[in-house]
């Protein structure tokens, strides 16, 4: 392997990767704060990548600003979902786990009826490749690692830096004590619904114009998804980076080497890891006493 | 459209397509826009007598089950004595223990070997999907005449890998080597490390075999452009220009050679020509996504006047020992013996195709590889003689 096969791969596994974090980072967010696991969370991710690709082809405009108003309408979805259907059966974990599987069916269903089963595609907005020294980087991957990246420091700085980051830990730690303190605790649950669901659509958007857009996008994504989170532990922001990170990297480089059996190196690489740490690297082992 | 002359008789015949695909339904909408043309034109004689065709469509789902259930349909209810353009393999072979019986004239579409089956009396192919790839290689080799090696990138399935099976042989064949056939899973969207491992071993063209032909096509190239390749491209089916240029910029397409259909061309010959207009004036707008499943309705027509029959065992007979050379859209072509499949009937199809590249952002016409020039190819790779 050359250092230009090395760097190609790594920049891949790393744009695959951030992509994985983006929307692992929304997933656990949902379920650490609100505690819900949406299998929804895949749809947020379609209709972010659709917003971003109708707003770019039929209305023009930058694909920035199609970004912005994509995260705008995903938002808009979930804090509609969450008002109308988790609001009011959040407390019974069964019922909100199924009630996420009917909205992402509807979601689904949907989606096909009105955009069809045809694959769209998006010319990339950042075209051409960066040579450093021998090696070529697709400057889009090196634009998604980027985008991720602010996104990543922007969802750091609003839980740890700001009021209302501190507030949604505080839910996530202990609600009937966070409530005491005089947090609305059901103004966070919306807040946090909304910010975990627009993470998925500002990732599928980002990652619109690198791969085609169908509607069933989410739910391969999802399940990889939920990997990063096996391996990171699932209620551990950092856990959920980390396993980001080693899901888009092993898929990178185990596609060179074993071409589509990488999932078959994937799924050992997490095994041996339960091994050693059954609750993922940042997680807790649930014991049976 | 005008309605056929009174003293005009109806033949029933039947086709089975996945109406659940998009090149089911135009190609189930260009059937019948031929056939009310055909029948406006005043038909076929035979005999003296003036026939129409009554068009009968079923929806196979591109299931064996569906497939048989019309297939019984068509002959047992419908009482149908020929079936044309069936496209799903499944279909095909499930249909054959009652249509050889029932001695009903299929022309079939598909690409399934067992159509050109020594047992088969009544089936003929009259697709090009087992013959068209060695001029598709002959034509490669006047465009890259230096080329030596290849790397192909297929779907990981079953139609993948025996398409990459059967290119090699032909590639081969024709002096190149394939170095790797690297598969992907036939949803997948990301080609980026195999693009890398791809442009690693340094090959002189690219192939896809199996390949889809939209927007997933259009991602193989912009990974493999990413990756640094800038060699030579093949694509044994006609891509869908706009969605494939959609993901991947012109840049990433150069030099791609791929059969171009005769409708395409700027101005093309006259049955092509009329057919795309009579097309366009009854749907709105054009699609060639059928032009490869329809030759069996002209090689129908043509096997009626030949035979001057409507006699299945007649007709079948005449062609299975003296041939059959009829036009499509996309040229002439002829139907041929298997004797590398152990069938000295007439059995298959071979036609003279046309090839673009695409150069500086235009796909252009590169070439044509006359019929007997693919037969002539066909034997070589294959073996034995086919006329």
């Amino acid at each position: 392997m050359t250092v230009a096969v090395f760097a190609q791969l790594l920049v891949n596994g790393l744009a695959i990767g951030m992509v994985y974090v983006m929307v692992a980072s929304g997933l656990i967010l949902v379920l650490g704060v609100v505690r819900i696991f949406n299998f929804a969370h895949g749809e947020f991710y379609m209709l972010g990548a659709y917003t971003t690709f109708f707003m770019c082809q039929v209305f023009h405009l930058n694909f920035f600003i199609s970004l912005a108003i994509a995260i705008s309408i995903v938002a808009l979805l979930a804090v509609i979902s969450y008002t109308f259907v988790f609001h009011y059966i959040r407390s019974d974990i069964l019922l909100c786990t199924a009630a996420s599987i009917g909205l992402s069916m509807m979601i689904l269903r949907g989606s096909l009826l009105s955009f069809g089963t045809e694959e769209r595609g998006l010319p990339s907005p950042f075209p051409g490749g960066i040579k450093l020294g021998e090696v070529t980087l697709p400057s889009e991957k090196l634009a998604v690692i980027l985008l991720c990246f602010f996104v990543m420091s922007g969802l750091y700085v609003l839980l740890m830096k700001t009021k209302l980051g501190k507030a949604m830990r505080a839910v996530r730690l202990d609600t009937e004590a966070a409530s005491l303190q005089g947090i609305n605790t059901n103004r966070i649950y919306l807040i946090a619904f909304a910010v975990g669901c627009a993470l998925a659509g500002l990732a599928g958007g980002i990652i619109a114009p690198v791969y085609s857009i169908t509607s069933n996008m989410g739910h391969a994504l999802l399940l990889n998804c939920f990997m990063a989170l096996i391996v990171g532990g699932l209620e551990s922001m950092l856990g959920g980076v980390l396993g980001g990170f080693v899901i888009g990297i092993i898929l990178s480089f185990g596609a060179y080497f074993l071409g589509g059996f990488s999932e078959i190196i994937l799924f050992g690489i997490i095994g041996i890891i339960l091994v050693f740490k059954p609750g993922g690297l940042f997680g807790e082992a649930v014991g049976h006493e | 459209m005008a309605q056929p002359p009174k003293d005009m008789k109806m033949v029933k015949v039947g086709s089975i397509l996945p109406l659940n695909f998009g090149m089911g339904v135009d190609t189930k909408n260009m059937l019948e826009m031929l056939v009310a043309k055909f029948n406006e034109e005043g038909g076929v004689a035979v005999k003296g007598q003036k026939y129409g065709i009554e068009l009968i469509v079923y929806d196979d789902k591109w299931k064996a089950e569906e497939g048989r259930a019309a297939t019984e349909r068509l002959v047992y209810q419908d009482k149908v004595k020929f079936i044309i353009s069936t496209i799903a393999s499944p279909t095909i072979v499930a249909g054959l223990s009652i249509t050889e019986p029932e001695k009903v004239l299929n022309l079939c579409s598909g690409t399934t070997l067992k159509i050109v089956d020594p047992n088969n009396r009544f089936t003929f192919g009259t697709s090009t999907t087992r013959t068209s790839l060695p001029p598709l290689w002959l034509m490669v080799k006047k465009v890259y005449p230096n080329a030596k090696t290849a790397v192909f990138f297929a779907p990981n399935d079953e139609g993948g890998r025996t398409r990459a099976a059967e290119e090699k042989q032909i590639a081969e064949a024709f002096g190149v080597k394939v170095l790797d056939t690297l598969f992907y899973p036939r949803d997948a969207v990301d080609f980026s490390s195999l693009a890398v491992k791809a442009k690693s071993l340094n090959p002189d063209l690219m192939d896809y075999p199996g390949a889809d032909t939209g927007t997933q096509f259009g991602l193989q190239f912009k990974a493999i452009y990413a990756a640094g390749f800038r060699g030579g491209h093949i694509s044994a089916i006609n891509p869908k220009m706009a969605e494939v240029t959609a993901v991947a910029g012109n840049e990433a397409l150069e030099g791609l050679v791929a059969k171009l259909p005769d409708t395409e061309l700027p101005d093309p010959p006259p049955l092509a020509k009329a057919v795309k207009e009579a097309y366009i004036k009854k749907y709105g707008k054009w699609s060639d996504a059928s032009i490869a499943w329809i030759p069996a309705w002209f090689a129908l027509i043509a096997a009626m006047k030949k035979a001057d029959s409507l006699d299945t065992e007649t007709i079948a007979d005449l062609i299975a020992t003296k041939g059959l050379q009829w036009q499509r859209p996309d040229g002439a072509t002829m139907l041929v013996r298997r004797p590398d499949l152990k069938n000295n009937r007439y059995c298959d199809s071979c036609a003279e195709a046309g090839y673009s590249q695409f150069k500086n952002g235009k796909v252009v016409p590169v070439g044509r590889v006359a019929l007997n020039d693919v037969v002539s190819a066909c034997e070589k790779v294959f073996g034995g003689s086919w006329r």
